[in-house]
């Protein structure tokens, strides 16, 4: 099973900039620890991980889903745990690793809720209105670009510092800073074109 | 409102929003993601078969293919080289000519050996040799002369016959086999042998003017007996008409 990393496109992934800005994330030595011995097949191990990282896991699936999944947030962890084998630790925290598994499973799951025929027609359901706020968010977010995307989905639902984010996105920590504004400021003109 | 002032309430939306997302439930999501857990894949490494047996297979083949060559070549060789033997040419110049199996010739010698018979008074075993009745010296080099037309013999029909067999009714005493020749001649290599007779020098009792005949250095020849009797109608025949390949080089006995 191939296991897709989270990399952004417009830079690539390496464990120190050559800048030397960016300060490695606190840690990640305890982190890196936890990741060895899960690879080396230690579940306990890779429980930590699961507790440390499921809630942000469940963000993402679901932000993207519009709905909470537990099967997903399950799913994002098997595929993550057979793909430790494929894991190389590059500097990239392992949660910016969890979050491309994660949406690549919401992708696989919408795409299968496309071929879903319904059977019957679809009851009337009372939507929470903190769903309508997320779908509306989701579909604001979805209209900025790549990096400006990714950097607010990794600022505020994998909740991942300026530093984590930097060294995901392999930038500086002020590079990062600056595209949340950029990214805050296009996503308020995308929900005002839309109210 | 300002730019900055939209960018920070699409940040407070963003954290109100993440805010009011309910938390899993970890333990029981750890629970039921334990059990699907299998032990993480290694990373998968090509492996190249190592095939020892066919290179063994193929060295073995190899080796019988060029070996069978080699002894198919040198049995071909030898079977060539047997056409002339060179140590017969040099110790027996007699047997020049005879192959490598030493058969003798069918024709040639036998006719002058029977006209020479005729001509000696009976005796039938004097060609080439003395006259008077003295015993020849062994006469290696002797024809064949009382090669009969019989059907060659093989090698494996080499019978030794050192003694005479109770069914013999000559009383020579040469060792002559189991033949009734009365001959004198020794043919103790027995029929069809090409052997030497070392038995030879025995003197036939009933050969009557036949003399002595000399099967010293006889090859064994059951055909042509140095006998030098007159009696055996077959002169030197085989009488069980099966044996003698051989020369009979006691055949220049001396004349009765």
């Amino acid at each position: 099973m191939e296991v897709f990393a989270f990399q952004p496109s417009a830079a690539n992934i390496s464990a120190v900039s050559s800048d030397g800005n960016r300060e490695e994330p606190d840690g990640r030595e305890h982190e890196r620890a936890l990741v060895a011995r899960a690879k080396d097949g230690d579940r306990d191990a890779f429980g930590t991980l699961y507790r440390e990282h499921a809630a942000a896991v469940s963000r993402v699936v679901r932000f993207r889903l519009g709905r909470e999944d537990e099967d997903a947030v399950s799913e994002v962890f098997l595929r993550a745990w057979r793909g430790l084998g494929s894991y190389r630790d590059t500097g990239v925290p392992f949660a910016a690793w969890l979050y491309g598994i994660a949406r690549h499973v919401a992708v696989d799951i919408l795409r299968a809720s496309t071929r879903t025929e319904p059977h019957a027609e679809v009851p009337d359901i009372e939507v929470d209105p903190m769903t309508v706020e997320l779908l509306t968010l989701h579909d604001a977010i979805e209209q900025l670009p790549t990096e400006q995307r990714q950097v607010i989905e990794l600022k505020y639902l994998v909740g991942m510092s300026n530093a984590e984010v930097a060294a995901a996105m392999d930038t500086s920590t002020g590079a990062i800073n600056a595209k949340q504004w950029r990214a805050l400021r296009a996503l308020a003109e995308v929900l005002e074109e839309r109210a | 409102m300002t730019r900055d002032a939209a960018a920070q309430a699409a940040h407070e939306r963003m954290e109100q929003m993440v805010a009011t997302m309910s938390e899993p439930d970890v333990e029981a999501g750890w629970t039921a993601l334990l059990a699907q857990l299998e032990p993480p894949a290694a990373p998968v490494v090509p492996i190249r078969r190592h095939r020892p047996r066919r290179v063994i297979a193929l060295g073995v083949a190899a080796a019988m293919l060029v070996a069978g060559g080699a002894l198919a070549m040198v049995r071909h060789g030898g079977n060539g080289d047997q056409g002339t033997p060179p140590h017969a040419a040099l110790t027996d110049p007699g047997r020049a000519g005879m192959g490598p199996h030493g058969h003798p010739p069918l024709s040639g010698p036998p006719a002058v050996h029977h006209r020479a018979t005729s001509r000696s008074g009976g005796t039938h075993h004097a060609s080439g040799g003395s006259s008077g009745g003295a015993t020849p010296p062994s006469d290696r080099s002797g024809g064949q002369p009382d090669a009969s037309p019989s059907p060659p013999h093989h090698h494996g029909d080499s019978h030794s016959f050192h003694q005479d067999s109770p069914d013999d009714t000559d009383h020579g005493t040469g060792n002559d086999g189991t033949h009734d020749d009365n001959g004198q001649g020794n043919d103790a290599q027995g029929p069809g042998s090409q052997g030497q007779d070392t038995q030879g020098n025995g003197n036939g009792s009933s050969g009557g003017a036949g003399g002595q005949g000399s099967g010293a250095q006889g090859s064994g020849d059951r055909e042509a007996h140095a006998s030098g009797g007159a009696e055996n109608p077959e002169s030197g025949s085989d009488s069980n008409g099966s044996h003698g390949q051989g020369q009979d080089h006691g055949g220049r006995g001396s004349h009765g």
